[in-house]
């Protein structure tokens, strides 16, 4: 049984419908993101999870019960807010006891509990503080302390990290998914951000237009993105026009000349696709090394330095560009713009999209 | 930034100091000449002897207190339900708080006295108690224009949505949460919309007058009509307390949550990490 499970949900706003037949089962302990570009209806599935919503149709279940008619307060759920919304007449520390002192936990078990749970976000001796005496990242670990502190069933995150610096959020996002695995809360993240998703998430749910495009691992959802939509929102990704010749053998025609896809498709011969590819599965070949079956030629157009990898554009045909990333190894020297260079790609490392 | 003498605006600016303190200075002054040839305090003292006084400041002060408390729990929880859940009415709601600046009081209290007069079915004015109790209403309505608008401006600087969410996402009632977290979160506001509401009760002349009772603005006006010296030394003593609330206002807006209103020197700031 899940312990979250999301059926059938539709929500409209008038005549705008903003979730449409969204289904999702969430097993116990499980840490799932919903990605998708903004307006795609992220906050509203969260918000109805959380009860600040009633959907048009469908039911959300937490722990076997059927939530959908309780008010917020009654579902014992955690929430956090990209604005932290702390409150602001309250210490740390009473902020922290609000959600077990609604509940009538004891003074002296509420005391142990808030001094326990600001130890876990790394902010002990902060209790006395006030919310304004803080900066961003520590008022978002108080906010995280508060919403785990009466142990709800699921933990509900609205883009938490949006509002903190790059490096702020890196070590934030890592430390909510070591909290939330220490103590097994069934976590349901938003995000727009690919990278966050992917970093932290069991499985993603990518959604497009109100709907889930495809729910799977990070690895899944990168490597064998189930849509066209998927595919171009996760990463950066090369596309290639291409007639289908032979369907048996994976033949295609393409501006760069035939390939060989090495497997069969199901499409029919003369059938116009789309190929993709990420910018890692292009090779640069150096001078002397041998050639792999798929390779063709391109000029370097711009380089791009950012860091650990190089990203450079080559013209492999006329206004046709693919983008090639190449790890930054040091003592190895990488060709300059202007330069022929020949590349390779693997077969299976190419998608077909219709 | 150019701080040079500027002869326009200087001039402006004495002249309106002029035409403000000169007539209080004259007051003043006047108020200090009850004895013959020499300035004394025997006005503030006659007025202080007065039982009649202490016994109508004393009233209207607990008819004020009674009035902002009423006040504030019909403001407060309308306000807040108005922006967070009503937000197309939020006009409406507005104008009406509007309609006693517009609407003379000298109405107010006669629409009461047809009201609740003795031949009415809820005759509130045949009773002390009750005619008390119009007074009090008449004072809310009175203070209303001031009282939404300092809550409504207090709302608007916090996030109530959001923060409501949040104290319901851990379990909190509507009730707890309009007074754990929306009430002590626009305290400033509440206090300023009180003083305002003191300030205006506590010089009220119609409704008292017309309910018959014995309060501290009728009880001017009668001084006014009485005496010579004492009017002026009353006339100076609610401008002090008048000052004294606009400070005590301004503090209360600019405390910090976990401020006490006057911070000892020794004691210490609490660090900015
Ligand atoms: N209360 C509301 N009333 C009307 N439209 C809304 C409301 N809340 C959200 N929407 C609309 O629903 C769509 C999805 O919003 P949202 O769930 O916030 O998207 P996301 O979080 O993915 O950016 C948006 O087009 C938004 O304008
Ligand atoms: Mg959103």
């Amino acid at each position: 049984m899940s312990l979250l499970t999301i059926r059938s949900l539709v929500k409209s706003f008038g005549a705008n419908t903003v979730v449409k037949d969204f289904d999702l089962h969430m097993q116990d302990s499980e840490f799932i993101s919903l990605l998708g570009p903004s307006g795609c209806g992220k906050t509203t599935v969260l918000r109805i999870v959380a009860g600040f919503e009633t959907p048009s149709t469908g039911s959300v279940e937490i722990d076997g019960q059927n939530v959908t008619g309780l008010r917020p307060n009654q579902r014992k759920i955690g929430m956090m807010f990209q604005s932290y919304a702390l409150f602001p007449n309250l210490t740390v520390a009473g902020n922290v006891a609000f959600g077990l002192k609604v509940s009538g936990v004891s003074a002296s078990e509420t005391t142990r509990r808030v001094d326990e749970m600001l130890a876990m976000v790394g902010l002990s001796g902060f209790g006395a503080r006030y919310p304004y005496q803080l900066s961003g990242g520590q008022q978002q670990r108080v906010a995280l302390a508060r919403a785990i502190a009466p142990r709800p069933r699921v933990l509900l995150l609205d883009e938490p990290l949006s509002a903190l610096d790059a490096k702020i959020r890196v070590a934030l996002r890592g430390e909510i998914r070591a909290i939330q695995r220490e103590l097994g809360i069934t976590t349901l993240f938003v995000t727009h951000d690919q990278e966050e998703a992917m970093a932290m998430s069991d499985r993603v749910v990518v959604m497009n237009g109100g709907r889930a495009e495809q729910v799977g691992t990070p690895d899944e959802i990168y490597n064998r993105p189930a849509s066209r939509f998927v595919a171009q929102f996760i990463g950066a990704l090369n596309m290639l026009p291409a007639t289908l010749r032979d369907a048996a053998t994976g033949m295609v025609e393409t501006p760069i000349g035939p390939l060989s896809l090495e497997r069969s498709l199901p499409q029919s011969n003369g059938t116009a696709l789309t190929l993709a590819f990420r910018p890692e599965s292009l090779r640069l070949i150096a001078d002397g090394e041998a050639l792999p079956p798929q390779n063709f030629s391109g000029r370097l157009m711009t380089r791009e330095f950012l860091g650990a990898i190089v990203r450079f554009r080559a013209e492999v045909a006329k206004d046709l560009t693919l983008g090639i990333d190449c790890f930054n190894r040091t003592g190895e020297t990488l060709p300059q713009i202007g330069h022929e260079v020949r590349l390779g790609i693997p077969a299976q490392e190419i998608l077909v999209l219709n | 930034m150019n701080r040079r003498f500027r002869i326009g605006p200087s001039l402006v600016t004495l002249a309106a100091i002029l035409y403000f303190f000169v007539p209080l200075y004259a007051a003043f002054q006047f108020s200090l000449q009850m004895k013959r040839g020499e300035l004394s305090l025997a006005a503030y003292g006659s007025v202080f002897q007065d039982g009649v006084f202490i016994n109508a400041l004393t009233f209207s002060i607990l008819a004020s207190a009674a009035a902002i408390l009423f006040g504030a729990l019909l403001v407060v929880p309308t306000a807040y339900w108005v922006r967070l859940r009503l937000p197309k009415l939020r006009p409406v709601v507005e104008f009406i708080s509007l309609l006693p600046l517009i609407i003379p009081s000298v109405v107010l209290v006669f629409g009461q006295i047809r009201m609740f007069g003795s031949s009415s079915i809820l005759p509130l004015t045949t009773s002390d108690w009750g005619t008390n109790l119009l007074l009090v209403i008449g004072y809310v309505v009175l203070s209303l224009p001031y009282m939404f608008r300092a809550v409504d401006n207090g709302m608007a600087a916090i996030d109530i949505a959001t923060l409501t969410e949040a104290a319901e996402s851990l379990g909190a009632s509507r009730a707890r949460i309009v007074f754990t977290i929306i009430f002590p979160n626009i305290r400033a506001a509440v206090v300023s919309g009180a003083f305002l509401t003191f300030s205006i009760c506590l010089g009220e002349f119609a409704i008292a007058s017309l309910l018959n009772r014995s309060a501290f603005g009728p009880y001017m006006v009668q001084l006014g009509q009485d005496r010579a010296y004492e009017p002026a030394a009353l006339a100076i003593m609610s401008f002090a307390l008048t000052w004294v609330l606009m400070g005590l206002m301004q503090a209360f807006a600019n405390m910090k949550p976990g401020q006490g209103l006057f911070r000892l020197p020794f004691q210490k700031k609490s660090p900015r990490p």
